[in-house]
């Protein structure tokens, strides 16, 4: 069996319960008046998660909005820590999620995609060597030393996609960031999510298309209120899903 | 499969999925964990050589942002605190007592209060204003203030060369006091660092520090000798000399701008001791203060 490169022990993440009118006076006094049950007010994201992925292996995670998806590959690329137990990795890994992070309509699109790509963790020689095939891949030559500002969003969404998709990490968190710009491109983005997906160590995909997982994974993993709630062969997970067949979190529960 | 080759020619080059290019990093490792209290510097310095491609790029792109569509660019960082000089000089020619090298003086003061309530006010917003980023890619969150006081303290050095003109028609020669320079702005950036990190934090909880610090600032323009220098005190009023120097960015000021007059900085010892000291002790104990709270506040942000 390959060597695991991330896993996830126990993880219980609690998130601080956020009210709109946060820091008004009153607010602030009522809150001195019973601290406690303002401590109190925590809700869990994830509870007591255990997962572990190997090297070349190629995972989806599916479940519904606000299950715990995203969170957990936040844990997994190191923005939340735990509060309860640990999250570890092997080697290089890149999260992405949300095409263009740092994105800035007042630089060139060269500069962008130096920024971008410096921002998901590539040093100088790599995007020096990769500027010329992210460009090409863009289609954007004509476009490419002009603002930001100047470019369609449909444009903005493929350069963001060209910087992301010429990356080659060892452990790739992908987070619904796949199909964008006109039927061309998209078709064209769908080779290149196959290639990097490929070229990767690890892959995990957050995807609301069963689709798209059942043909790239050899793995799915369902999420239902921060816990994991089937885990194993697509097919398998996939009737969970659609509620064909029980998930082993209840049937253990009824047991007890 | 084959339309696209370029791209993929050049990732095989660059990243190969082989196992024994990757071995280099097998050991499993928490990416973020939890940091020894007083080490936290220790690591800051660490995170910011590993990330210095990064630091770097934020720092250009800061530089490049400030004077992009302006005709002047780079020019604009001379202008301005020269601007704001002369109307201090012609109000305190009207006032009547404005010593000789006023504009001189009043310059280096305005750059270097410039910097500090910049570094600062920036420094201590970062969490909050990068919130998207801070949850869609990690990296060490220090970075955010680092950039920041890197950009600023790069333009008031460039800033500082607007000085020069100055110090050849005073008919200053660059002495070894030009040395305390560097040192004024160095504390100054501790400064503003420490408080900033520290107070980040505090800040993405409660957004009412940041509008406390913006009123901190403006208050520090007049109680810092920016407009005035020590010398400009009527010895009448010597007594205030011990509030005064509680401030702790009278003496980094003061460097700056002694240094560019080629004179001694005339403060006494005691003074200057618990200037710097202040300087570097707020910088160590807000980078554990930030360290140790990040991973929380981030949830919050």
């Amino acid at each position: 069996m390959s060597r695991t490169t991330i896993k996830v022990e126990n993880v219980t993440l609690r998130f601080p319960r956020q009210r709109v009118t946060l820091g008004t006076i009153e607010r602030s006094l009522v809150n001195l008046l019973k601290i406690r049950a303002h401590k109190a007010s925590y809700y869990t994201a994830l509870k007591d998660v255990s997962l572990e992925f190997k090297e070349g292996e190629i995972v989806g995670i599916i479940g519904k909005n606000g299950a715990g998806k995203s969170t957990l590959l936040r844990v997994i690329s190191g923005i939340y820590r735990p509060d309860e137990g640990h999250s570890r990795t092997a080697g290089q890994l890149t999260l992405l999620a949300g095409l263009g992070v740092g994105f800035n309509v007042n630089l060139s699109g060269r500069e962008n995609v130096y920024l971008y790509g410096s921002i998901l963790g590539n040093s100088r020689e790599v995007m020096d060597g990769l500027i010329d095939p992210i460009i090409e891949f863009s289609e954007l030559h004509d476009f490419i030393d002009q603002p930001l500002r100047t470019y369609s969003s449909g444009m903005r969404a493929r350069l963001g996609f060209s910087v992301a998709s010429a990356i080659r990490p060892d452990i790739l968190l992908i987070d619904e960031v796949l199909g964008v710009g006109d039927t061309e491109f998209k078709e064209k983005s769908k080779v290149k999510i196959q290639e990097m997906v490929d070229q990767s160590g690890t892959v995990v995909i957050v995807s609301h298309s069963l689709q798209l997982l059942r043909v790239m994974c050899d793995r799915l993993i369902m999420i239902r209120d921060g816990q994991v709630a089937a885990e194993g062969d697509p097919e398998d997970v996939i009737d969970v899903y659609m509620g064909r067949a029980p998930s082993p979190l209840d049937v253990a529960q009824e047991e007890t | 499969m084959t339309e696209t080759p370029t791209m993929t020619d050049q990732s095989v080059q660059t990243a190969p999925p082989t196992d024994d290019n990757r071995s280099g990093s097998a050991e499993l490792r928490e990416i973020n964990p939890p940091t020894p209290f007083l080490l936290a510097p220790w690591l800051m310095w660490q995170n910011l050589r590993q990330h210095h491609y990064l630091v770097s790029n934020f720092i250009k792109r800061d530089l490049r942002l400030k004077y992009r569509n302006s005709v002047m660019g780079y020019f604009w960082s001379l202008l301005e605190p020269l601007l704001l000089a002369g109307v201090y000089f012609v109000l305190f020619t009207i006032l009547g007592n404005r010593p000789e090298r006023y504009i001189l003086w009043v310059l280096c003061g305005v750059i270097t209060w410039t910097f500090f309530n910049r570094a600062l006010n920036g420094s201590l917003t970062s969490l909050t204003k990068n919130g998207g980023m801070i949850k869609q890619v990690f990296f060490p969150r220090e970075i955010f203030s680092f950039t920041i006081v890197g950009s600023n303290l790069t333009i008031a050095c460039l800033s500082l060369v607007i000085t020069i003109p100055f110090m050849y028609y005073f008919g200053i020669w660059p002495s070894v006091y030009l040395l305390m320079v560097p040192v004024g702005l160095l504390l100054t950036a501790m400064l503003a660092l420490g408080i900033g990190l520290g107070v980040a934090c505090l800040n993405a909880i409660n957004r009412d520090i940041e509008h406390f610090f913006r009123f901190v600032t403006r208050a520090g323009f007049f109680l810092s000798p920016v407009l005035w220098t020590l010398n400009m005190i009527p010895s009448s009023r010597e007594s205030v000399l011990d509030y005064l120097m509680l401030n702790p960015m009278v003496v980094p000021i003061t460097m700056v701008r002694n240094g560019i007059d080629g004179s001694e900085l005339g403060i006494d010892l005691i003074y200057v001791a618990y200037s710097i000291g202040f300087c570097i002790l707020s910088f160590l104990l807000g980078s554990m203060f930030f360290k140790r709270h990040e991973a929380e506040v981030v949830k919050k942000v």
